[in-house]
């Protein structure tokens, strides 16, 4: 569904990421995992059309998507939760989710996105008539994913849900997630969090100082030397 | 209207907002004892007008960061585009419509023009500067204000050209103050538009478009906004508005190549006085604004209109950086 | 000294060009000294602007305001005390001085645009007053002012003008090099990284605003007493926008850049108000769009330009090199400005 290959990208003078591919499957929850600063969040940027990619290609069902515009790169279908989450804090919750809807014209299937999104996190609904800037942390992941999904992407990028929530509420976030791609959801997603991420993800690769270093399924990664001596050392 | 209520419920806690919402009520309460009802009276009709104007120069700021320097000049426009609509319409003048579509038609052309304006001059510097946005803009407007106030003067000359009023019947009682027809029309257009810019922005989807991309650009982007559509579309808007409250306002304001200047300072005025970006408190403001004027004019003298209300907002800034209704719109404007 | 000297040549080569081109044809006809009074005084101008909006990054939008009351100081001092011009001068000096303080201890707590606007009110509200006040001021009708000298000719009035840019251009030079002038770019660039690592920016602030105004309010008395009236249009906004217009041509930070830009755009745009005289505003729109054009496509100005050349001509081994320290965005601002594209 999504193929990224060779993909060159940074900032200004600074080169974050070098000569990334990666590829998702249809249906598939993929991770990106690996240290801050090593270029998953500008990988997902470049995808989303955030950040305009130096070299490298990305196609998206087939197509090019490449430096295309993030309001472009939206209506084919992309959803992104970034990692700032970007929500409207001047704007209802009601009013975030309708705005996730913008390029759906049909009131009715607004209607049921609107639905669903209340259905998976029932918090929102109660929330509704509040301004998201007066929102909890937890609940702020929440809109931002269900802002996303208002959408109906059929490729949810996710940045970094963990960060900032505590263990609870990231559970709650990552089994929302996992509960999304059961349901037949194409989702990547980036993470520092790498022993929660293995247990939940299909398949991840990991990306350290711009570069794939290893990529695998979730249970050979979780087996890999190198994963366990970098990243799951402390834990284990 | 929740929203409202929370909004207004947050912007009252301030002691300093209260304090000075209660001297803005001791000087409506001062003047109409003292000096007499028509200094209210006189504050309404100019107060709306103002608010139309110094709206739109919000509206820019908050959406685009665009301290616009040249506001005056869409007000300018109108008051020509309204002149040439109106004589031309000679033939059948003394029709009612004739007004309607006088200020109609400047409306469009400051909607076009300022359209215009965005796509030539700001699409392009945003492709280009990385920083220094807020003051480089407000440059780049001071050039568009010579370049529109010479222009004027180069086509049409430097000469007054204005109308004795758009309707001729008699005045109607106010308060015990007689209104002429052309102020009641002004007041109406006001309200409307007032009205209809809040609706825009509050319920249509176009408004919460433009409201996302002043809140969070990137976030915009995300959920499939054309962002750079919408600021084109908000510098149109609020050309138009100014614009229009030219035409509106062509039988006090002939038109001429500096008639925008007025215009331009009472906005600026009011706009600082609500916070940059600020379009519900610009609107407040402006009726503020007016007062302030009309009672200074009838208890200091005219000529010291301008004076008074500049010293005014400088000291009150000095107290409240961030605007009467201090919404914190640092990360604009600290470039 | 040596060092010193040839470090300054170009600035030399400059000088003596322009003290010699009004004694060369056709520059020698009155009305081509008369632009030569009008572009030194506009280049003197320029470059006290510039020292505010190029270094502490704070544009002066009332800086014509400041610049008047400097002039009607002077020329009142000149007219009720009959003191020579040269000493009343000093008044405009003061008054300016004083109320470039003021403004910089008003407009401390606001940055860019609030800055900017602050000072643009205050400067109308002077404005204001000098209108009205006309017991003192004669409001609109202007002041009668003496001259500097009784001839016609403008060429003394020139010689006394350039000096008098070169000596706003020298000083406020030094400062610029000096501790402050590191002190004014670091506030101008962060307010809160420069408090932190222990600029006072209110110091710093007042000081860069107070000269700026003294050097404006100096040249202003020049101006009252080149031109011989005084009305209130010279402290107007549109005074404002001509010295911001040549400032921001020339390139910001510069100091030379805006003086060098002011002599090519008077030339300009009193040739074409002065031989296109069936146009009437037409000098405007060009000057106007000059500005918009070098702001959308050249922001850096002249001043850059030329540093960009130069820096292309010193990439020799054995000469000093410029080191060009390129700006790295954050990651947001750079989002931000990936977005814009």
């Amino acid at each position: 569904m999504l193929r990224v290959t060779e993909l060159d990208a940074g900032y200004g003078f600074l080169r974050v990421v070098h000569g990334i591919s990666l590829q998702v499957n249809q249906g598939e929850l993929v991770a990106l995992l690996g240290p801050n600063g090593a270029g998953k969040s500008t990988t997902l940027k470049c995808i989303a059309g955030l950040v305009r990619p130096w070299k490298g290609d990305i196609a998206f069902r087939g197509h090019s998507i490449g430096g295309l515009r993030g309001d472009l790169v939206n209506g084919l279908g992309i959803g992104l939760v970034s990692e700032s989450l970007n929500l409207f804090t001047g704007m209802t919750v009601y009013e975030n989710l309708l705005m996730g809807a913008y390029s759906v014209p049909e009131a009715e299937k607004r209607r049921r996105s609107l639905d669903f999104v209340f259905s998976l996190f029932p918090r929102l609904a109660e929330r509704r008539p509040q301004l998201a800037g007066t929102l909890s942390g937890g609940e702020r992941k929440m809109l931002a994913i269900g802002r996303a999904l208002m959408g109906g992407p059929s490729l949810l990028l996710v940045d970094e849900p963990s960060l900032g929530l505590a263990p609870k509420l990231t559970q709650q976030v990552f089994d929302a997630l996992r509960k999304l791609s059961d349901d037949g959801l194409t989702i990547l997603l980036v993470e520092q969090n790498v022993t929660a991420t293995l247990e939940m993800v299909d398949r991840a690769y990991v990306l350290e100082q711009g570069e794939i270093v290893l990529e695998g399924s979730a249970q050979k990664l979780s087996e890999s030397e190198h994963v366990k001596d970098v990243y799951l050392g402390v834990m284990a | 209207m929740s929203l409202a209520v929370q909004r207004l419920s947050r912007e009252f806690r301030s002691p300093v907002t209260t304090g000075l919402i209660a001297g803005v009520l001791a000087l409506a309460i001062f003047g109409v004892v003292r000096g007499g009802t028509f200094i209210l009276v006189d504050s309404l009709v100019t107060g709306a007008i103002w608010a139309l104007v110094a709206a739109g120069l919000a509206l820019t700021f908050g959406v685009m960061g665009v301290p616009n320097f040249a506001q005056g000049e869409f007000f300018m426009v109108g008051t020509l585009s309204g002149y040439l609509v109106y004589t031309a319409l000679s033939g059948v003048q003394g029709r009612p419509y004739v007004p309607f579509v006088t200020i109609l038609m400047a409306l469009v052309v400051g909607f076009v023009l300022g359209a215009l304006v965005d796509l030539a001059v700001f699409s392009q510097m945003r492709r280009r500067i990385r920083e220094g946005w807020v003051m480089n803009t407000f440059v780049v407007t001071v050039g568009i204000s010579v370049v529109m106030i010479n222009a004027h003067q180069l086509i049409w000359g430097t000469d007054y050209k204005g109308i004795v009023a758009y309707f001729d019947g008699p005045p109607i009682h106010v308060l015990g103050v007689s209104v002429a027809l052309d102020r009641v029309f002004a007041i109406s257009v006001a309200a409307v538009s007032i009205a209809g810019l809040w609706w825009l922005l509050s319920y249509s989807r176009i408004g919460r478009a433009i409201r996302a991309v002043s809140q969070d650009e990137p976030g915009a982007l995300m959920v499939g906004i054309n962002v750079g559509r919408m600021r084109t579309l908000t510098f149109a808007i609020s050309s138009g508005l100014a614009a229009l409250a030219g035409a509106t306002l062509l039988f006090q304001f002939p038109s001429f190549p500096f008639v925008g200047v007025k215009p331009l300072y009472v906005a600026w005025t009011v706009v600082i006085l609500a916070g940059l970006g600020n379009v519900g408190g610009a609107v407040v403001a402006g009726f503020i604004i007016a007062l302030l004027e009309a009672n200074t004019g009838f208890f200091i003298g005219s000529a010291w209109e301008d004076v008074v209300p500049f010293a005014l907002i400088v000291l009150i800034l000095a107290v409240r950086p961030t605007g009467l209704f201090g919404r914190a719109v640092r990360s604009v404007w600290e470039q | 000294m040596t060092a010193f000297l040839w470090r300054r040549r170009g600035l030399g080569v400059a000088l003596l060009a322009l003290a010699v081109l009004p004694l060369v044809p056709p520059f020698d006809a009155e009305n081509f000294r008369r632009w030569l009074v009008i572009s030194a005084l506009l280049a003197g101008w320029a470059i006290a602007f510039d020292f505010t909006a190029g270094y502490i990054n704070v544009v002066n939008f009332g800086f014509a305001a400041f610049a008047g009351a400097g002039g009607y100081a002077s020329a009142l001092v000149t007219i009720h005390y009959g003191l020579p011009i040269w000493v009343s001068m000093f008044a405009g000096v003061i008054l300016a001085g004083i109320l470039g303080f003021l403004t910089g201890v008003l407009t401390l707590r606001f940055r860019g645009i609030y800055a900017a606007v602050a000072a643009w009110f205050l400067g109308l509200a002077l404005l204001g007053i000098t209108r009205n006040v006309s017991p003192i001021t004669r409001g609109p009708l202007g002041l009668i002012v003496p001259t500097f000298f009784s001839t016609d000719s403008n060429l003394p009035y020139y010689y006394v003008v350039l000096a008098m840019m070169l000596v706003t251009y020298l000083v406020l030079k030094a400062v610029t090099e000096s501790r402050a002038g590191l002190a004014f770019r670091a506030i101008g660039q962060n307010m809160e990284a420069a408090r932190a690592s222990g600029v006072n920016p209110t110091r710093y602030r007042i000081l860069n605003f107070t000269l700026s105004c003294m050097f404006a309010g100096w040249l202003g008395a020049f101006y009252a007493h080149y031109y011989a009236i005084l009305t209130p249009d010279v402290m107007a906004t549109s005074q404002t926008v001509q010295v911001l217009v040549a400032a921001y041509l020339g390139g910001r930070g510069s100091l030379w850049g805006p003086a060098a830009a002011a002599f090519p755009l008077v030339f300009s745009t009193e040739w074409l108000r002065s031989n296109l005289d069936r146009f009437p505003g037409l000098d405007l729109v060009v000057y106007g769009l000059a500005l918009i054009l070098v702001m959308v496509y050249y922001p850096g100005g002249f001043a850059e330009l030329v540093h960009a050349i130069r820096d292309r001509r010193l990439r020799l081994p054995g000469l000093r090199m410029r080191t060009a320290a390129a700006p790295q965005p954050g990651e947001a601002g750079a989002v931000l400005s990936d977005v814009r594209e």
